[in-house]
């Protein structure tokens, strides 16, 4: 404790006046008695010591209320322990939900956050913010227990991909501070350098998982032919796992196909489906030893692959020619030459990078400005849908755009001309649409075999692309009118979106399986899946943490004055009241003379 | 005359089944009451033999005895007298402080004696020590003077000194006081040797003499109050700087009131100390029996 204006406690000087007066006061007083008879061999006597300060209650309340005074003048300051702040970042991504045997990691997560927060100072500030989504329990901060752990209950597992440091930011945000400490529970791998100030539980353990990590529907485009679903599997496990694939639809078994997977191995594996097979098609994983369960099963929506119409936008008549050419081989296709865009989704075919029409997706043609063929040696990734068909090395002649500039997108095939590799073929999925870039003209390279698998293999692509949704990509409701659309979710919870006119979604796609939207008489089917080999993988967790800067300075005081004057004037008033109250009860008294003795003041 | 609110018929029903405790009985005391003595007297109640001596009354001679022993004796009675209650309660200034009350129960303590001593037969006066001119009512000799006996207490002014012996020597003086019983109703704020030579003045008056003592609490451990000051006497009005401890005042007080209970044990004097938070009635029906006031 300190004070503020120390010359204040020059007023405890008005303590030795307090008790002069009183010992006046005690001199001076006149007590009449019946008689000094029984005291006269006292009074004979000179007295043994001097008259004393005669005091009472009355005494020691104006000696309090004068202490007080001269506390309150000083303005004492008292330090109290300043209240942390602590961010909670609770790791709810997918991947938590695994086991093999006993709790789940996140079980474990809850428990420790449960554990912490009943040891908590009753004055902290807590923010319990989860990754997947990244959102806060809480609306606010709060030092309440019972609110925290209330809020800590409605968590849940979501099947999503989490990124802890997200959540640190958008934490911090919400704090509109950093935090004093941050907890983060989790069951990725602690970094190697932290912030002392961040602690970390880590609940994780390595355990074996199969999991399905890509879904496609490579039905025919051209010619009426068997569909097919192409299912990627991948073993994230250390042990070779034998792993069984079935489409089912309708609880009735539509394929089925068993393979051996080694230790980290991905595969494609291809299900003939039924000629007349349409609608939505459920794809499951059987294996031993799997710990965790979302990424066993997908779904694909066959009846919607063909609905997308194909426009082809360019001003090149070499490119209509040769699109004409390509799609006109295939009848099964929708497409047409058109400026206007169709009022429905679409998927444009165009050689201009700045046509960003209001397509689902886009096929897009970067045509070198001096077209060329060359020779070059394309390196496919087989992982990915648009290099199903393609070998994963082989020659190609195609006139090709070999530019400096940075690709945008993820590369699937590239091209190798004199020892550089240079992206042929790059993909985007953002925010519900696919888009495709192939870097060549296509007059210049028609003939070539793998320029036409590219380009039927990215439309096939592209054209399915609302049929296999991943979770936390948005739903796209542009068939819906403007208003309210009731949506059923996958666990049976019901929810609620409101439409807007325009481009609106359904974001909240946090778990995967069917998402039924219903508005008056339209009902639709969203299928989504839960693809994230970053999840799926339990042996070899990646860490998403990423150390950020300090926004503030970290050199807070601990301890926080807080000033007592106030209550010091409260004191006194409480004081002075109670020697009114006694001033008052003793007058009262005198008053009755109820003793054997009067007394008066002289 | 209203009815004394402390007077109710429950606590005269309680005096009336009580009698005054009497030791002896002196020369002096009016023929003709209801309290019978061994001595040669004429009521029906028989008291002893005696032999004959010429002039006695023949009708008295016992003459079966005489035939069965051949002497003669004569027959005596026991002689019923009327004993003289002498109520003398302390008015002065020391019993009116802080207030009236230490007064007020030695009037009332002064009346339930007088009125016992009614209900066996006895004449009672009551006579209120003061300075000035002597103040004493009327001898009361029936029952039903209870009311008019309390009245005569609130006719005494409290206040002034005087000297107790000297107050004693006068009145009895002057009421001519021999024999009977004097019951003294004080708080003893008086100088034992005053004390003693009251007392004694009685005494040689062949008066049975009582004291009760009536104090207050406070008065009793005044350290509780006197705690630095002035103190006041206010019978004679000194002054004197108090500065003593509250062991040194209380054992004064109690000094002080050993002393005049020990005189008056030495004497044979019933003495009974009433503290002013002890039950009038209690006191009456259970102190005062127990130190020989009453039977």
């Amino acid at each position: 404790m300190t004070f503020a204006t120390p010359a204040g406690l020059l007023w405890l000087l008005s303590v030795p006046v307090l008790v002069w007066l009183w010992r006046l006061a005690s001199t001076q007083r006149q007590f009449h008695i019946p008689s000094l008879i029984p005291f006269e061999h006292l009074v004979k006597r000179p007295p043994r010591r001097r008259s004393r300060v005669v005091v009472n209650r009355l005494f020691w309340l104006q000696l309090a209320a004068l202490l007080a005074a001269a506390l309150a003048l000083a303005q004492p300051l008292w330090f109290q322990r300043r209240a942390k702040t602590v961010l909670v970042i609770l790791d709810n991504s997918a991947s938590m939900g695994a086991r093999l045997r006993g709790s789940t990691a996140f079980d474990r997560a809850v428990g420790a956050v449960g554990s912490r927060l009943r040891r908590k100072a009753p004055a902290d500030r807590w923010l319990l913010m989860t990754t997947s989504p990244v959102e806060p329990l809480a609306r606010e901060p709060s030092s309440d227990g019972d609110a925290l752990r209330r809020a800590l209950e409605t968590a849940r597992v979501s099947q999503l991909g989490g990124n802890l440091s997200t959540a640190q930011w958008i934490g911090r945000a919400l704090l509109g501070a950093d935090p004093d400490q941050t907890l983060v529970v989790t069951d990725e791998p602690r970094p190697a350098a932290s912030d002392p100030r961040v602690s970390w539980v880590a609940v994780g353990e390595p355990l074996p998982n199969v999991g399905l990590v890509g879904i496609d529907a490579l039905g025919p485009l051209c010619a009426p032919a068997p569909a097919r679903l192409i299912a990627t599997v991948q073993n994230f496990s250390a042990d070779p796992a034998s792993v069984r694939v079935q489409a089912i639809q309708a609880r009735r078994t539509l394929a089925s196909v068993a393979v051996e997977l080694q230790p980290g191995q991905r595969q494609a594996v291809s299900l003939a489906l039924p000629d007349q097979a349409q609608g939505a098609v459920e794809v499951q994983l059987q294996a031993k030893r799997d710990a965790l369960a979302a990424d066993n099963r997908a779904w694909v929506d066959l009846g919607r692959r063909a609905t997308l119409p194909v426009v082809v936008r360019s001003q090149s008549p070499a490119f209509l020619r040769v699109m004409s050419k390509w799609l006109g081989a295939c009848q099964a296709l929708a497409w047409s030459a058109e400026a206007q865009a169709p009022s429905g989704p679409f998927v444009l075919v165009t050689d201009r990078e700045d046509d960003r029409a209001t397509a689902a997706a886009t096929l897009t043609f970067a045509v070198p400005s001096k077209p060329v063929p060359v020779r070059s040696q394309w390196v496919a990734a087989t992982d990915h849908p648009l290099g199903a068909y393609l070998e994963p090395l082989q020659v190609v002649s195609a006139s090709l755009q070999l530019s400096g500039e940075a690709a945008s997108g993820a590369p699937v095939v590239w091209a190798i001309v004199n020892g550089s590799r240079w992206p042929v073929v790059t993909v985007q999925d953002a925010g519900g649409r696919r888009r495709v870039v192939i870097r060549l003209d296509p007059a210049f390279s028609d003939e070539a075999t793998p320029v036409m698998l590219v380009f039927f293999n990215s439309l096939r692509w592209l054209a399915r692309a609302s049929g296999t949704l991943t979770t936390g990509s948005p739903v796209p409701l542009a068939s819906f009118a403007p208003g309210a659309i009731a949506v059923r979710r996958p666990d049976g919870a019901a929810d609620r979106v409101e439409v807007q006119a325009g481009d609106s979604a359904y974001e909240r796609t946090t778990l995967a399986g069917p998402y039924r939207f219903e508005q008056g008489q339209r009902r639709e089917t969203a299928w989504v899946n839960f693809f994230d080999p970053l999840e799926s993988d339990l042996t070899h967790r990646a860490s998403t943490w990423q150390p950020q800067p300090t926004a503030v300075s970290t050199t807070a005081p601990a301890r926080a004055p807080h000033p007592l004057a106030r209550t010091l004037l409260w004191l006194i008033l409480l004081l002075v009241l109670a020697e009114w109250w006694l001033y008052t009860k003793k007058g009262a008294a005198s008053s009755g003379l109820p003793g054997g003795m009067s007394q008066a003041s002289r | 005359m209203p009815a004394p609110s402390w007077l109710t018929p429950e606590f005269i029903r309680r005096l009336e089944a009580l009698q005054l405790s009497i030791r002896w009985v002196r020369a002096g005391q009016a023929i003709g009451g209801r309290f019978p003595i061994n001595r040669r007297g004429s009521s029906v109640e028989f008291a002893d033999y005696a032999a004959y001596c010429p002039g006695d009354d023949i009708r008295a001679i016992d003459w079966n005895l005489y035939a069965r022993l051949d002497r003669l004796f004569i027959k005596t009675y026991k002689e019923e007298i009327t004993l003289a209650v002498e109520l003398i309660v302390d008015a002065t200034a020391s019993m009116g402080l802080p207030s009236p009350q230490k007064f007020e129960r030695a009037n009332q303590l002064a009346v339930s004696l007088g009125y016992i001593g009614l209900t066996d037969g006895h004449r009672a006066r009551l006579s209120w020590m003061a300075p000035g001119r002597l103040l004493a009512s009327p001898w009361f000799h029936q029952r039903g003077d209870l009311f008019r006996m309390e009245a005569f207490t609130h006719r005494p002014v409290l206040g002034g000194q005087t000297a107790l012996a000297e107050w004693m020597r006068r009145t009895a003086l002057a009421l001519r006081m021999h024999g009977g019983q004097a019951i003294l109703f004080t708080d003893g704020m008086v100088r034992p040797a005053e004390f003693f030579h009251a007392v004694h003045t009685l005494l040689v008056r062949n008066i049975e003499v009582k004291v009760i003592q009536i104090l207050t609490p406070q008065e009793l451990a005044p350290a509780k109050l006197l705690r630095g000051g002035v103190v006041v006497d206010v019978e004679t009005g000194l002054q004197h700087q108090l500065a003593y401890s509250a062991d040194e005042l209380n054992r004064a007080v109690l000094e002080h009131n050993e002393l005049l209970a020990r005189f008056c044990k030495r004497q044979g004097v019933p003495f009974a100390q009433h503290r002013l938070d002890e039950s009038l009635d209690a006191f009456i029906t259970k102190t005062l029996p127990a130190r020989g006031f009453l039977e």
